[in-house]
């Protein structure tokens, strides 16, 4: 199997290592990040249960990663500085505070820590009060991307969700932050996502390691001397960060959309934006694009209304609910720090509130690539071309304006018994 | 004082990848002089079932219902394929581990491109356990009436009636994924991508086959069904064995076709 190993630079090695020490000595409370205990729990249904010193391993290994949330931290691996840059990493965490410039410090803390949580996992104190539920970074999925379904974010995503908020939640505009600021805050979402992305792999893979001595039972220093083990660490981390890196190629071109759509153009015309209007509309209940299965023959969003999302369904399986297993199990992961499961619903289309922004360019992202974790699908890319797709946008932009009562087309492709 | 040991394992963690970067080798095991196979052979047995099959799981069908449960007749998950006559399981896999690449037989070598083949009929996919390499293809058709999507790992595409779409996978899996419709949620299938082609679902009689195996060398297969997960352990020719975390290892020799007989599963194992 090849290995890619990670090249450190030397002279950072002392520095790093050095540093930590020199802060021993203050006392104050310090802010702790929260294990992932419901993945660990997720690990434990599959295999055997934790060790104390497996859990450990982990943790110290996190920790020697990441550092905490006072003092983060971050390996320095060849290509960090494409990643991030680790200065950024202390003016986003640590506790509030501002510089006699006004540079502020602690931004995390002051600004997404209410919704976020500190460890970033959307559990934060006002979490259980919000609907939708604020993001858990540490699954390593984002709703409004202009990547394709599984892929990262970009830098550009990020930046763009951090200033225009999430238009019709809770997730707030962060546009009157300075730029630095953004710059910081954007790394430390970054950092928080990969460090629980990581945490997450090594559970799966220390727990899934077979440790058995002679006598059947379970070697836990060695399960937990593999777990803090160099390579494991290693190739954890690469992979992740990996992912990060190869986002930033990945966003889908956008063609240039027609000017004669643009109201603001000289070649706009009105008639064939309403030309294409009407064949948006017909692709919305159409084979090719299902769009009114889920959003509903009245676009209210009231069609498939059933579904979980990825978050959710991560320790939810509805489908178990007859189980008698069920009920207690549910307990168990609520008393754990889940969140209530809500139903992912799709959106209403009427209200002409697009949470991963209005421009066409934002909706042709959503519609080309779908929304990761939401179930919403991308387009299929064998039925549906460019042409189609910005249809289908200029469609979605005129909805709040068509009149309710027009009646749905009729559901052909629905209404057909077989046999 | 915690604070000190964490300064020890920073400092190992680092040192070791300047080493290991420096071409000095870190891990025990690379040193060893690495076994090389002495042949081939094939490993062959059939899951079947000790004790009673699990209750079936009863679906919740609230899109569609006249193409997914026509004539409003109940529709029973196929979670637990079983077949009475024979007592086997079927859709258990079984695939190999730890399988250097130059271990591997011609015909399972990483590589092959040739597409997999997925279809959907009244909102059930008609194969609940699809086991491909990762550089294989899966097309994805759908010969309902109605509209699916698939959503499995990095890939959620519509599949409109009568059309397709194609799944590359991007990387090899542990174990398997869950496939799923999200405009029919209670649908379900499952997916594993290896490199190698060194795996194996049982057939409905529970049979499984797995020829070309590396012999001279050991093996760790993996045996996995949906409903218990990792299969933690077997009874075989009456003696109990323990797979721990779905593990059975075997040194088959040069041609040996080895067969494992019977291999019996306890329901419990299902519940
Ligand atoms: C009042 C609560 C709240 C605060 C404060 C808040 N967020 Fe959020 N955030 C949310 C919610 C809710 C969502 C999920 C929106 C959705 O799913 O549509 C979210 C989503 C996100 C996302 C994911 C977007 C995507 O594409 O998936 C990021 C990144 C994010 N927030 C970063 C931040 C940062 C950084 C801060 C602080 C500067 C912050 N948030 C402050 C509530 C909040
Ligand atoms: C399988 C169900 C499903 C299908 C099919 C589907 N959607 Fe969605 N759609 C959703 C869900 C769920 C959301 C809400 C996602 C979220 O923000 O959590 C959504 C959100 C949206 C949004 C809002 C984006 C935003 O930024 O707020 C638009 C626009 C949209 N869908 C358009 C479409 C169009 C056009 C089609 C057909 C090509 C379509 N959808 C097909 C489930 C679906």
């Amino acid at each position: 199997m090849p290995r890619r190993m990670m090249r450190i630079v030397n002279g950072y090695l002392v520095l790093l290592i050095a540093a930590p020490l020199a802060m021993v000595g203050c006392d104050a409370p310090q802010a702790q990040f929260s294990e992932n205990l419901i993945f660990m729990k997720l690990q434990e249904e599959q295999n055997e249960s934790f060790s104390a010193p497996q859990q450990q391993a982990i943790a110290d290994s996190l920790q020697a990663m990441f550092g905490t949330p006072d003092e983060p931290f971050f390996v320095p691996i060849e290509s960090l500085s494409d990643l991030l840059d680790v200065r950024h990493l202390g003016q986003a965490a640590g506790p509030v505070s501002s510089d006699e410039y006004g540079n502020g410090q602690g931004l995390f803390r002051q600004h997404c820590v209410h919704c976020h949580g500190v460890t970033g996992n959307g559990r934060g104190p006002t979490a259980a009060f919000l609907n939708p539920y604020p993001r858990d970074f540490s699954m390593g999925k984002f709703k409004f991307t202009s990547t394709p379904v599984g892929v990262k974010p970009t830098t550009e995503d990020l930046r763009r969700i951090l200033m225009n908020g999430v238009a019709g939640t809770s997730m707030p505009s962060f546009a009157l932050l300075s730029e630095g600021e953004i710059e910081a805050l954007i790394d430390y979402v970054k950092y928080l996502s990969i460090r629980g992305e990581v945490e997450r792999q090594l559970m799966i893979q220390s727990n899934d390691f077979d440790f058995q001595t002679e006598d059947g039972a379970i070697d836990e220093e060695g399960v937990a001397s593999f777990t803090a083990s160099d390579f494991l660490v290693g190739e954890v981390l690469t992979d992740v960060v990996d992912s990060w890196l190869m986002a930033e190629g990945m966003a889908t071109a956008v063609p240039e959309r027609p000017e004669k759509f643009d109201r603001f153009s000289e070649s706009f015309d009105a008639a064939e934006l309403a030309a294409s209007v009407d064949r948006g509309r017909k692709l919305y209940f159409s084979n090719e694009a299902q769009c009114v299965k889920c959003h509903g023959p009245s676009q209210l969003g009231d069609g498939q209304t059933n579904d979980y999302d990825d978050w959710t369904k991560e320790f939810f399986d509805w489908k178990q609910s007859d189980n008698e297993s069920f009920a207690p199990m549910m307990k168990a992961y609520l008393a754990l720090g889940g969140l209530k499961p809500r139903n992912i619903l799709p959106r209403n289309l009427r209200k002409g509130v697009y949470r991963g922004g209005r421009r066409p360019v934002d909706l042709y992202w959503r519609i080309h690539n779908g929304i990761d974790g939401s179930g919403m699908p991308e387009s299929n890319k064998a039925a549906l071309k460019e042409d189609d797709l910005w249809d289908l946008v200029n469609y979605v932009l005129e909805l709040p304006y068509e009149d309710a009562s027009r009646p749905g087309n009729e559901l052909s492709v629905n209404t057909k018994e077989v046999r | 004082m915690p604070r000190r040991f964490v300064l020890v394992l920073r400092w190992g963690f680092l040192r070791v990848l300047v080493l290991s970067e420096a071409g000095v080798p870190t891990d025990s095991a690379s040193t060893a002089s690495t076994p090389s196979p002495t042949g081939f052979a094939t490993l062959r047995g059939s899951f079947t079932l000790e004790g009673d099959p699990p209750a079936p799981v009863v679906l919740t069908v609230d899109k569609d219902a006249n193409v997914c449960a026509p004539g409003d007749k109940p529709v029973e998950d196929k979670d637990f394929v079983f077949d009475a006559t024979s007592q086997g399981i079927a859709n258990v896999v079984i695939f190999v581990e730890n399988c250097p690449e130059e271990w591997v037989h011609e015909s399972a070598k990483p590589g092959n491109e040739a597409e997999v083949i997925f279809d959907q009929e009244k909102c059930v996919f008609l194969t609940r356990m699809v086991v491909m390499q990762t550089s294989q293809k899966l097309r994805v058709l759908n010969s309902d009436p109605v509209g699916h999507n698939l959503k499995v790992a990095s890939f959620n595409q519509t599949i409109p009636s009568g059309g397709f779409a194609i799944y590359q996978p991007l990387k090899e899996m542990r174990a398997p994924e869950e496939m799923a419709c999200s405009i029919h949620p209670w649908m379900k299938a499952w997916m594993l991508t290896r490199d190698n082609g060194y795996f194996a679902v049982s057939k409905e009689d529970g049979s499984f086959e797995l020829p070309n195996l590396p012999a001279g060398v050991k093996l760790d297969f993996r045996v996995w069904h949906e409903r218990s997960k990792a299969v933690t352990g077997a009874t075989i020719d009456g003696e109990e064995q323990k797979w721990s975390k779905g593990r059975m290892s075997h040194t088959l020799e040069p041609d040996q076709d080895f067969n494992l007989g019977v291999i019996k599963l306890n329901s419990s194992l299902f519940n």
